[in-house]
């Protein structure tokens, strides 16, 4: 177990390195300099060249990102271009939203898809209605969805606020209702995904003998599904869960967009825009480190839920 | 002796308040309080002056801080932190008397060292300010005369120093703040302006609150300003009905046709200002060909491209200026749509039927919308045209490379002609990226570089835009519109030339 988390610990560094020179050879290859961004519309051919010079842009794009990499693995990321903040002010304070956001939508698309799909009352009905809404939140760009909630709930009912974040200061209640649109528009396209793995795995579980003799001892419906059918089933949910949760460390930014919520997804569109590339690197080394962590976790949560791998 | 008739008397005020524009609404008296909600489109990067450049991102500024100097409705210089200015030593040298008894809002007094400290930080070359050049261009040094009284020593004739001095050049920030906080200041900004900064979440929200001490008597009348990020109007309109905005600038024509006939919402059109225009690197081939540029010019229907992309609703660009500022010429005209003579002028020349243009475009709809249309009108003449796309943060410095040629631009009006004229049309401006070269206008702008005669000024002015509209290094096309959506409750909004929507003066009545 630790030597496995070991080594895809280890695995991650050249991973880091990839995705960091992936990022920065094509923003900086393709979009050019930051100086340009910084001066604005006002600047002159004399400025953005002294400014490239003082800022050290003029020099080979391969040490610039070595110069970068180097300081990196010391601890130190540098100060945003645009802010000014260091990287750790610009993004520490956004790591929650992000994770908030990124856990509730998909903790409740997966106890949604898992929920739904193995409810034994009213199968003929629950079951379709389950199908139509995971092609629905698989289909439907998430913006599309987002503006047609927003257009439901807070224009025509008044329901609950467009805008998709406030601060834990201003009370728990006013927190969590401005945050359920975003998640559960977030939590829309995880849930298609997690349902179709989770119903096929339900299904072929459904055929096999343990289950069979469950319910031979005249077990209901209800505890054959939810006590033997679902734990058998639920591993691949769990690998869903550990990939969405890393993958959203890197931010949910057309939600993030659309509901103004400060997360790290609109600050890494923004760095890129801007050739902010202390913060977009540093937003990439994260993402990377969230994969890696959340792979681990989800092979750790496997032994929980499964004795077989335990005793592997 | 119909004029007794109470009706007629009624009709002839009601006509009078009409013509002189003022709003029944005027005569409310402004009432104190309230929290005006307002769309920020971008994500702000700096609260800080110094380092600033998005122009939406300026709205928080100009409640934060103020201004040297500052601007009216009618782009005219007024007074703001200082009092009265006069120019002395032929043009030499600017004196500013500064208001006394202001303080910052750390407390720290605002006097003519601390404008003096703001100046040089932004002039310094290590801090690298975008405002720098500008400011090293004109300004040679900076003197404390005494506590209220600044001294601006000029390189030579600056008219449109004062102009800038009313925007972002002109910011006053506290250099206690400035040294305490060092590069976090954008996070933590104190001036000496109407709100006090109180909270920024970077990607959600600015908050700013009435400043208790605030210099101007009786001002504000907000208690609270809060700007919520709002990357895009689809989004902000459904805000807007839900009351969670109170106000949405920037929006096109088009956008607000939604919005026309909802109760609650009142629109607001900008004055309509910036100016549109279609670039052309005219120093190397193709464009070193006025003919060329005469059959685009000719090729060119505006009034098409206004019905199609402003809803009819912008003025055409003859010239350079829009209706309404002092050096606007109404008897200038550029070339009119005549295809048949773009055609002629095309034959004339005798081009080769391989050239290709490239009309460079920047992500942003409108450029792209006007690139589209130019290309099929271009079309219609037998230019072969492609549209290319360029990112925001590198037309400058292709343009400048000379690797793009040919592209849709739009310019802000500055407060003095001498800004953009000089700034873009003078042979030996640095940011002339069109090259454009005429010994006379350079002359004819020199001349009217005074701080002198506006009627004098004006004439030449006259005579400069006459050449450059004739020697077309740009073809214009018109002034773009926008419209500040707002609900009907918000009070005294007020458009400047500039169109960056200021907040300082706006109350909120009973909803």
């Amino acid at each position: 177990m630790i030597s496995m988390v070991g080594r895809r610990l280890l695995w991650a560094i050249p991973s880091a390195l990839l995705i960091t020179a992936l990022l920065f050879f094509s923003v900086a290859g393709l979009l050019g300099s930051p100086a340009a961004f910084m001066l604005g519309q006002d600047a002159t051919r004399e400025s953005i060249a002294e400014l490239n010079a003082r800022l050290g842009f003029d020099r080979p794009l391969i040490v610039q990102y070595l110069d970068w990499m180097g300081r990196a693995l010391a601890g130190n990321f540098g100060r945003s271009y645009s802010s000014h903040q260091t990287v750790a002010e610009a993004i520490l304070p956004r790591l929650p939203v992000t994770l908030e956001l990124g856990v509730a939508a998909v903790l409740l698309a997966a106890i949604m898809a898992v929920g739904l799909n193995s409810i034994t009352t009213g199968r003929t009905v629950v079951r379709p209605m389950a199908t139509a809404l995971a092609v629905l939140g698989v289909t439907l760009p998430n913006f599309a969805l987002g503006l047609s909630l927003i257009f439901l709930l807070s224009v025509k009912l008044g329901w609950l606020p467009s805008v998709g974040w406030a601060p834990w200061s201003a009370g728990i209640g006013v927190h969590l209702t401005h945050i359920v649109l975003p998640i559960v528009t977030l939590s829309a396209y995880y849930y298609g995904t997690f349902t179709l793995v989770y119903r096929a795995e339900y299904d072929a579980t459904s055929q096999r003998l343990f289950v069979r003799v469950a319910k031979a001892k005249g077990l209901s419906e209800g505890q054959v599904s939810f006590r033997h059918v679902l734990p058998n089933s639920i591993l691949p949910v769990i690998t869903y869960v550990g990939l969405s949760l890393g993958q959203l460390m890197g931010g949910a930014v057309v939600t993030e967009a659309l509901f103004s919520i400060p997360g790290v997804g609109s600050l890494l569109v923004d760095s890129i825009i801007a050739r902010d590339y202390p913060v977009m690197l540093a937003i990439g080394m994260l993402t990377i480190a969230g994969v890696v962590i959340m792979n681990s976790a989800a092979d750790a949560l496997y032994a929980v839920a499964n004795p077989q791998i335990r005793l592997k | 002796m119909w004029l007794g008739h109470p009706v007629r008397t009624a009709l002839a005020a009601s006509a009078a308040v009409a013509w002189l524009g003022l709003a029944p609404a005027a005569a409310e008296q402004p009432q104190h309080g309230g929290t005006l909600t307002v769309s920020l489109p971008n994500d702000a990067k700096s609260l800080d002056p110094t380092f600033q450049i998005n122009f939406s991102e300026r709205q928080p500024l100009y409640l934060l801080f103020n201004t040297l100097v500052g601007l009216a409705s009618d782009f005219s210089v007024k007074p703001e932190l200082a009092k009265s200015w006069e120019v002395r030593d032929g043009g030499r040298l600017l004196v500013l008397h500064l208001l006394g008894g202001v303080k910052f809002h750390d407390g720290t007094a605002f006097d003519a060292k601390a404008a003096k400290w703001n100046l040089d930080h932004r002039m310094t070359d290590s801090v690298n300010s975008p405002s720098r050049v500008q400011l090293t261009e004109l300004i040679e040094s900076v003197d404390v005369q005494d506590e209220a009284t600044l001294g601006i020593r000029l390189r030579g004739p600056a008219p449109s120093l004062l102009g800038m001095l009313a925007q972002r050049e002109g910011f006053m920030i506290s250099p206690q703040a400035a040294e305490k906080f060092g590069p976090s200041f954008g996070q933590n900004p104190v001036g000496t302006g109407a709100f006090i900064f109180k909270e920024w979440t970077p990607g959600n929200r600015i908050v700013v609150e009435k400043n208790p001490n605030y210099w101007e008597p009786g001002k504000p009348y907000l208690d609270r300003v809060v700007f919520i990020q709002t990357s895009n109007p689809v989004v902000g309109i459904p805000r807007l009905l839900t009351r969670e905005l109170d106000f949405i600038g920037a929006l096109s024509p088009i956008e607000v046709r939604t919005l026309d006939k909802q109760s609650g919402i009142k629109l607001e059109r900008s004055p309509g200002s910036r100016w549109l225009a279609l670039q052309m690197r005219i120093d190397r081939p193709p464009f070193d060909n006025l003919r060329l540029r005469q059959a685009i010019a000719h090729a060119i229907d505006r009034k098409r491209m206004v019905d199609i992309v402003m809803d009819g609703k912008a003025t055409i660009a003859e010239g350079f200026t829009p209706p309404g500022l002092w050096w606007f010429d109404p008897d200038l005209r550029s070339y009119a749509y005549d295809p048949a003579k773009a055609k002629e002028l095309l034959a004339e020349i005798g081009l080769m039927p391989e050239l290709q243009l490239t009309l460079s475009t920047q992500p942003v709809v409108l450029y792209q919308q006007i690139s589209q249309l130019a290309q099929e009108q271009l079309k219609a003449v037998g230019l072969k045209v492609r549209v290319e796309p360029v990112s925001v943060s590198d037309w400058y410095p292709q343009l400048i490379q000379g690797a793009i040629n040919f592209l849709p631009i739009r310019w802000t009006q500055r407060p003095d002609p001498d800004g953009l004229f000089t700034y873009l049309f003078h042979s030996k401006s640095k940011a002339n990226t069109s090259r454009y070269s005429n010994s006379q206008v350079d002359e004819l702008l020199d001349r009217a570089r005074s701080f002198g005669d506006e009627s004098k000024r004006r004439a030449l002015y006259r005579d400069a835009q006459k050449l450059m509209t004739h020697d077309l290094p740009y073809i214009p096309l018109f002034f773009t519109v926008e419209y500040a959506a707002m609900r009907d409750n918000v009070r005294n909004f007020v458009w400047i030339p500039d169109e960056i929507p200021r907040f300082r003066e706006v109350w909120k009545a009973a909803p």
